[in-house]
């Protein structure tokens, strides 16, 4: 009863009909009340709130893995006429550069060797990145797996699709994490800002002119398309063309040996 | 009729030889010809290979380039299954891509067409209209870009063009789209199509289009609107070349014109371009215009701060180009020719090339047309209604078939050739002659191509086209003296000057320039009669100037300028003329030839001042050949010098401006020639003074009588002849041109008839008409006995002619002199014989041959310092290829090729100058300067770096970078250390071994403090000297060294150490089961480091490290490193280890600064490395003696889940070959081709944390070429049922044999032993059997002939 009592008065004490009264107190109060109650949601809640903000960290680390293997193929395929290791090439300042269109022989208009350059292109994005995506999957596992959590995956694949303004890289990664929860993930998607689709098609539209006529003339091209410089530098080996994008400075590089005449008498 | 013995007459064999001669030698000659002329097309090519070696698709090619493993036909690939060329389309983008052989398609995923030009439905363009911009493409390509842009396809087949196609653009629907947004009715300037899908929200009403209104229409009653003055905007438009004003909303309203700001009409409708403000202008940079236009060279764009418009922030941009590289300013989409000196006409110099430049949006693009003027450039002025535009183009060299063609007009055919015709010299091997009908002329190319004259090959042969032999026919007589009567014009210079053209216009061959103006007359020989000439300085310089080169100098040094200096005052001794360097006068002199200038006699008196010219000279005086005069004024005293040009050398006269010309031409030519109007009135003096009559008694009438004659009458003419003899004397009067004869005979009477014939003409006597019958009947007779005289005695016919003529001239001077003019007999005789024999004298002639020589041979390059000066003047050009370099001197040669910084330099052993070094300014680290530091150094040899802040000292520790120039490409090296020689010195100039003109080096350094912690006894105050040298291609080296001197800032040292790197990569693997690795870590300082695996204070971390503390051990990157074990490596988890360090290790405590963040350090612990599959794991089988094998190997687990590196060998090989496809994924391929037996193969595989796993690969090659059997046929129920010895496919035919494997009738299963198919009695199947490696019978038979019916009999009979 004592305790009671005292258990009264304490309650008494803190309700106090002035303290209650008070409109600020009541306010203060239910504030209190639902800071509590907020607070006991997301103790009670937490795997659950953190699943919800940790499919988005898994997500943005393959993006940023994605986009950041993109990028350092790009870097290197655009100034080897679109392959990661030129097979059919002339040398240029340094640099392996693919033939679009190639003939070993004079006189003659060259025979299409890449006439789809931008397959191609989205072809050798998807053999780096798609191993470097996987590494990167494979570190998260790791990382995730070393916390107690579990990370379990199917196939990974990677789609890449060139289209104007942009590389879009599509991770096709059936992800299931645990860890205080579940998440789950299908396909993480990265748009990369590249001009690489206008380059190419550019590109193959000048291989295909060399394939029909020989030579393609650059001014045509330039007046055509303002925003791209075309620049054409004819080396005993062949042309190289350098397309630039000139308001990013983005470059893409090919070359083509056509309608080649014999230097002095018989040739070199 | 045939003879049988003339058909075998000796004739006959001759007959037989010449007919064998002339056809071989027909075949010979063409053999020669073609040789000569080399027109080489491709390569012979034997095969089609599907790929090369160099992973070329379908290039007709040798059989030893095609790549193995891929197909090759002995034809064309034009007529090849797998490399036609045709029409490759590509149903994603809808790209068709022509001339693409089959199997490069196929291989791209594309569908293939056999039509090379694309003519196929699916490749039909079209115009495809996307929102306000078109596109000419197909309808695949059309539904694309749709797609690609969120729009509905509209593709419209019924369009010309694309010029049509782009027309309709502009006639599509604009407008403004009004709609209710948000219960808000707004606006957006659209096409009518797009606003038929703008789906109105809020209510139910539809979105109205409002056909050429701007959404900022005050009666359209939205919520756009114009904007005040204060809050104008303007934007580009993306495929619009205009500014364009914004409504309030946003959205683009009409052109931008400051005018029209406020003007309400301009912002209700759309007005179009042309009403728009100045529409046919560029209106570039205009700041109240907006109406730009590309192709009159304007654009819109953002304005920058030197081109800002009255309102809005963009701006018409001039797209037009100033003072390009011709000087000249060129508008926007105009393009040029560039060209080394003169072209065309065969005039273009060895090593120059043709370039293309084109002015596009304001920039100058350089465009080389292809090297050795395997391309020209051609640029066309075009008259448009803006004025002229210059348009050019690179195109081939169209002059491989110059030299075939005979007939000047096909020569210069332009739309078949590029070739000119020269006129008075032909390819055959003697000059042509006018009138004989010999080709007049011959066909060069027009810019002749050139080709790699320094190497050793055809050119010799190619040159040696033009080279010809001339022979002259000439004649002497017993007077002496020579006159060339066939080919004499072979004898003169300009013959030589001419045949050079041929051969310089056919290539670079002969004498002639190269691209600095550098004559070089090695690459032709002239004789005359074996007899060594050359071109004067006159000629090659009139050569020179023909290529039109100004000559350029890299560099007027001390030394190059004596030589210039030198070579004037040679030049002026010898009459001849140098072309200066650029910027001085020329010193070229006149030089003319006496015919040229008309000289016709040297008898007349005259002066020699000012300009005067030796004129009036006898040609004849001037022996055999002209002679080449050169004047040229000594000094202002008007004194002369003339050069005459003598074979065997120059002759110099020297006279004063009042010399006379006779006494000029006689000092040369002796004054005989001078006196023949002397000789003339001697001559005639001594006519007039009196003769004898003593002769006219031989006419039998008058004895020896004396006569004299006396003029009595000047005014009439009257004579009076006195005749004497003894005391005979009788005077005689004679009048006009009453000849003595005529009196004599008067007075004398008649003589008798001189002849027969003048007796049977019944001539008088006596007279003339007797004298002149008489002479001819006794000449004639005297000509024939010569005649029989010459044949007899066996003379040549022109010294028999001489003598017949002389005797027959000799009898008729006799008869005239005794008969006309009544002489004595003696006195006739004596002037018969006389006159005979001077006859004689003159006819007689010898003849002799003269051979004139033009070897036309490659052109060298120039030798010595007079080339290798000029091989840098090539790395002023955009490009420098090997051509130009190679032509610029002998001993030029391209550096670094293959890289960007390819250099033209002098590689002559003979060369002795080192490289010049200076300071490269621009690489200078901002706030720092160069000053010459002469303390130590003289001015040119040394330099000091200053900090333009503070006491002008380096931080310390802290990156500086410097850099310097070289007056050629060359290596340098920097030393900290005085050295005696470029070898000695430590380090490349930063680090790069290139040949350069510029070089540049970082670096960091110790401040003083700290120098002297480390080392006090040196007491360093912290001044540094770098030494650099740099070395030619030559090998020359600065002997002394070039100092770059720069001082440390002194003072306390409060900046924390910086870790740069580590030796290990950050993040990489260690070995599975590894738990220590060694590392270093590299320090900015010398400092003190310790590690810990928990990121702790400096004081905290447990792990002392070993470092390098002496200042002057610091690495290449002058850094220190310090050394670690770490321990404790977890295998499969990520190994952090952090670093921490503090510096001044030799300063008290309270000087030293330590690491605040801990340098953070991962080591990727892994796991094994594991083989998981190999492949083949069983027998491998083929059709072929080789058999295609992969060896596959499959890994996992690892430092990256399997990515490894693969190599195999052969059991008993000792090397490792790496796999052909390994590093990059867990699958490893190596594409093998093996012959039947038994093989084993080791595999290693390691991965990046050096783990490594083994397996082996055993397998046999089995060669199966054998077709399959039939083991079993039955009918099983309703089946026909086959059995065959192995796994195969079978087909049926119910006609025979014959027919194609494809085009059978299935019997299923493939691959399978047991094969099934209906049974019918109705017909016999004739059945054919391939296994899996296409074995299977010869095409027209079976493996089996099923006859149910003869089955179904013979159970019936069972």
């Amino acid at each position: 009863m004592i305790r009671d009592k005292k258990a009264n008065s304490r309650l008494e004490f803190l309700f106090d009909s002035n303290l209650v009264n008070s409109k600020r107190s009541q306010i203060t109060i239910f504030i209190i009340i639902a800071l509590v109650i907020v607070a006991a949601l997301i103790i009670l809640f937490y795997p659950r709130i953190k699943t919800l903000i940790s499919p988005s960290d898994i997500s943005e680390e393959i993006k940023a893995c994605a986009e950041e293997a993109t990028n350092e193929a790009l870097g290197k395929i655009e100034v080897q006429g679109g392959f990661l290791e030129p097979e059919n090439y002339m040398m240029y300042q340094g640099n392996k550069i693919e033939y679009a269109c190639y003939t070993n022989e004079y006189f003659k208009t060259c025979i299409m060797q890449r006439p789809f350059l931008k397959q191609d292109i989205e072809e050798e994005l998807i053999a780096y990145v798609e191993p470097e995506v996987k590494g990167c999957i494979s570190r998260l596992k790791s990382r995730i797996e070393k916390k107690s959590g579990t990370f379990s995956m199917s196939e990974v694949d990677v789609e890449v699709s060139i289209i104007p303004n942009s590389i879009v890289v599509v991770v096709n990664a059936p992800i299931v994490v645990t860890e205080e929860g579940t998440s789950r993930f299908d396909e993480i998607k990265v748009s990369i800002k590249s001009q690489i689709y206008k380059l190419s098609m550019i590109a193959s539209s000048i291989s295909n002119y060399e394939a029909r006529y020989g030579a393609a003339d650059t001014l045509s091209y330039m007046l055509y398309y303002p925003d791209i410089k075309v620049e054409k530098k004819e080396q005993d080996a062949g042309t190289v063309y350098i397309l630039t994008h000139k308001p990013t400075g983005e470059k893409f590089m090919f070359a083509s040996r056509s309608l080649v005449w014999p230097s002095g008498y018989t040739g070199r | 009729m045939i003879k049988k013995e003339n058909i075998i007459s000796r004739k006959a064999s001759i007959g037989y030889l010449q007919i064998i001669l002339l056809v071989a030698s027909l075949f010979a000659f063409s053999f020669l010809i073609s040789e000569s002329f080399g027109i080489v097309s491709a390569a012979a090519s034997d095969v089609c290979c599907e790929k090369t070696v160099n992973n070329a698709w379908c290039q007709n090619a040798q059989e030893t380039e095609c790549k193995e493993g891929f197909d090759s036909t002995p034809t064309n690939c034009d007529m090849t299954s797998f490399c036609r060329p045709g029409c490759c389309y590509e149903s994603q983008e809808g790209l068709c891509m022509e001339n693409t052989p089959k199997k490069v398609c196929d291989e791209e995923g594309g569908s293939w067409e056999n039509s090379p030009e694309c003519d196929i439905p699916q490749c039909e363009l079209g115009c495809c209209l996307l929102d306000n911009q078109a596109a000419f493409v197909t309808l695949t390509r059309c539904k694309r870009l749709s797609s690609l842009y969120g729009l509905e396809t509209d593709f419209r087949l019924d369009v010309g063009g694309e010029a049509d196609c782009i027309a309709i653009t502009q006639q599509r629907d604009i407008g403004a789209c009004v709609y209710q947004e948000n219960y808000a009715r707004t606006c957006k300037f659209t096409t009518r199509a797009e606003c038929l899908d703008i789906e109105s929200t809020g209510n139910s009403t539809e979105s109205e289009f409002y056909k050429n209104y701007l959404c900022s229409a005050e009666e359209l009653a939205n919520e756009c609107g114009m904007p005040s003055p204060e809050n104008v905007k303007t934007t580009c438009i993306d495929g619009k070349d205009e500014v364009y004003f914004l409504d309030t909303c946003g959205n683009p309203a009409n052109i931008y014109d400051a005018s029209k700001i406020e003007d309400e009409e301009y912002w209700n409708r759309v007005f179009d371009k042309s009403e728009s403000c100045n529409s046919d202008e560029a209106n570039a940079n205009s700041g109240d215009c907006g109406n730009c236009d590309y192709y009159l060279g304007s654009m819109c764009k953002k304005s920058d701060r030197g081109k800002v418009p009255e309102q809005g922030g963009y701006i018409c941009e001039d797209l037009n180009c100033y003072d390009t590289s011709d000087g000249k300013d060129h508008r926007h989409g105009e393009s040029w020719c560039s060209y080394d000196g003169n072209t065309g006409e065969g005039r273009d110099a060895v090593g120059s090339r043709h370039i293309k430049h084109v002015c596009i949006a304001g920039e100058e693009i350089i465009e080389e047309c292809a090297d050795f003027r395997g391309e020209i450039c051609i640029e066309n002025l075009a008259d448009t209604a803006d004025g002229e535009f210059m348009e050019a183009a690179c195109r081939a060299n169209r002059w491989r078939d110059c030299t075939k063609q005979a007939e000047k007009d096909d020569c210069e055919n332009t739309a078949r050739r590029d070739c000119y015709w020269l006129e008075g010299v032909s390819f055959l091997k003697s000059a042509a002659k006018e009138g004989e009908g010999t080709v007049s002329g011959a066909c060069v190319p027009d810019v002749p191509p050139g080709f790699n004259f320094w190497e050793e090959g055809e050119a010799g042969g190619l040159c040696g086209v033009a080279s010809t032999t001339c022979e002259v026919t000439c004649e002497s007589g017993l007077m002496g003296g020579e006159d060339c009567t066939e080919n004499e014009e072979c004898l003169e210079s300009s013959w030589a000057e001419q045949m050079n053209k041929v051969c310089t216009s056919l290539g670079d061959c002969g004498g002639y320039v190269n691209v600095a103006g550098k004559f070089t007359g090695d690459g032709y020989e002239w004789k005359v009669d074996g007899e060594k000439r050359e071109f004067n300085q006159a000629q090659a310089n009139e050569i020179a100037k023909s290529a039109g080169i100004t000559a350029r100098a890299v560099s007027t040094g001390l030394v190059a300028g004596l030589i210039i200096s030198l070579a004037r005052k040679i030049s002026w001794l010898i009459g001849g003329a140098i072309v200066e360097a650029a910027g001085e006068s020329k010193a070229l002199l006149a030089t003319t030839t006496a015919t040229e200038k008309g000289l016709t006699s040297f008898s007349e008196k005259g002066t020699i001042k000012g300009s005067t010219v030796l004129s009036n000279v006898d040609k004849s005086s001037l022996s055999t050949a002209d002679k080449a005069f050169t004047k040229e004024l000594i000094n202002s005293e008007k004194t002369y010098e003339y050069s005459i040009d003598v074979s065997g050398g120059a002759s110099k006269y020297t006279f004063d401006g009042d010399a006379a010309n006779s006494d000029f031409a006689s000092a040369y030519f002796g004054k005989s020639t001078f006196i023949e109007a002397e000789k003339t009135a001697l001559s005639n003096t001594f006519r007039e003074s009196g003769m004898t009559l003593k002769d006219l008694a031989g006419k039998g009438t008058v004895g020896d009588y004396t006569i004299t004659k006396e003029v009595i009458n000047t005014a009439d003419n009257t004579y009076e002849y006195t005749i004497t003899k003894g005391d005979f004397s009788q005077t005689i009067k004679g009048q006009g041109n009453t000849g003595l004869p005529e009196i004599a005979r008067s007075n004398f009477g008649t003589p008798k008839y001189g002849s027969t014939l003048s007796n049977w003409l019944n001539v008088a006597p006596g007279g003339m008409g007797d004298a002149l019958l008489s002479g001819v009947q006794h000449g004639a007779m005297l000509y024939g006995i010569g005649q029989i005289i010459g044949a007899v005695a066996g003379l040549e016919s022109q010294q028999t002619q001489a003598l017949s003529l002389a005797l027959g001239g000799g009898g008729f001077i006799y008869d005239i002199a005794r008969i006309g003019f009544d002489l004595s007999s003696g006195a006739s005789l004596t002037l018969g014989i006389v006159g005979g024999g001077i006859i004689f004298l003159m006819m007689y002639k010898k003849e002799s041959t003269i051979i004139v020589t033009f070897d036309c041979k490659p052109w060298q390059a120039p030798t010595g310092s007079r080339g290798g000066n000029d091989c840098e003047l090539c790395n002023e050009e955009e490009v420098c290829s090997e051509y130009r370099c190679k032509s610029l001197g002998q001993a030029c040669k391209l550096l670094n090729e293959g890289t960007e910084d390819e250099k033209c330099a002098w590689a002559d052993p003979q060369d002795t100058n080192s490289p010049v070094i200076t300071v490269w300014e621009e690489v200078l680290t901002e706030g720092y300067e160069y000053r010459p530091y002469t303390v130590t150094r003289p001015a040119e040899r040394g330099v000091e770096i200053r900090n333009l802040e503070g006491d002008g000292c380096v931080k310390a520790f802290t990156p500086l970078e410097f850099g310097i120039n070289v007056s050629e490409p060359a290596q340098c090296k920097i030393d900290y250390n005085h050295t005696l020689s470029f070898e000695e010195m430590s380090f490349w100039f930063g680090e790069s071994n290139l040949f350069l003109y510029n070089h540049s080096q970082k670096l960091a350094l110790p401040s003083p403090d700290a120098v002297n912690a480390v080392a006090p006894e040196l007491q360093h105050n912290g001044t540094y000297t770098l030494y650099v040298r740099c070395q030619d291609s030559n090998g020359n080296t600065n002997r002394d060294e070039f100092a770059i001197r720069f001082c440390v800032e002194a003072g306390p040292d409060t900046t924390a150490p910086i870790i740069e790197g580590t030796s290990i990569i950050n993040g990489g693997p260690v070995s599975y089961n590894q738990t220590e690795v060694e590392l270093e870590v590299y320090v900015n300082e010398p400092a003190e480091c310790k590690w810990s695996k928990e990121d702790r204070k400096y004081d905290l971390m447990e792990n002392n490290m070993q470092c390098t503390k002496d200042l002057w051990r610091a690495n290449r990157d002058l850094n220190y490193p310090c050394k670690a074990n770490l321990t404790g490596i977890v295998n499969r988890e990520e190994n952090k280890f952090f670093f921490k360090c503090k510096d001044n290790p030799q300063g008290n405590e309270s000087d030293r600064n330590e690491m605040v963040d801990s340098y953070e350090f991962m080591l990727m612990g892994t796991q094994p490395l594991n083989i998981l599959s190999v492949e083949p794991n069983e027998t491998a089988k083929g059709s072929t003696p080789d058999v295609r094998v992969d060896l596959r190997v499959e890994t996992a687990n690892g430092y990256d889940n399997g990515k490894a590196y693969c190599s195999y060998r052969e059991e008993g090989e000792s090397s490792w070959i790496e796999f052909y496809e390994t590093g990059e994924a867990e699958n490893h391929r190596q594409p093998l081709s093996l012959t039947e037996a038994h093989y084993k193969f080791e595999i290693k595989c390691v991965d990046l944390g050096n783990n490594r796993d083994d397996a082996v690969i055993e397998f046999d090659v089995k060669v199966d070429q054998q077709a399959p059997f039939v083991a079993r046929v039955y009918k099983e129920a309703d089946s026909l049922k086959i059995v065959t010895t192995e796994d195969s496919e079978c087909k049926y035919s119910i006609q025979s044999c014959n027919f194609e494997f494809a085009d059978g009738i299935d019997i299923p299963y493939a691959n399978n032993t047991e094969h099934f198919t209906d049974w019918s009695t109705e017909f016999t199947y004739f059945i054919r059997c391939a296994d899996q490696y296409g074995n299977m019978p010869e095409s027209n038979k079976c493996s089996l002939i099923v006859k149910p019916y003869n089955i179904v009999e013979q159970e019936a009979v069972d």
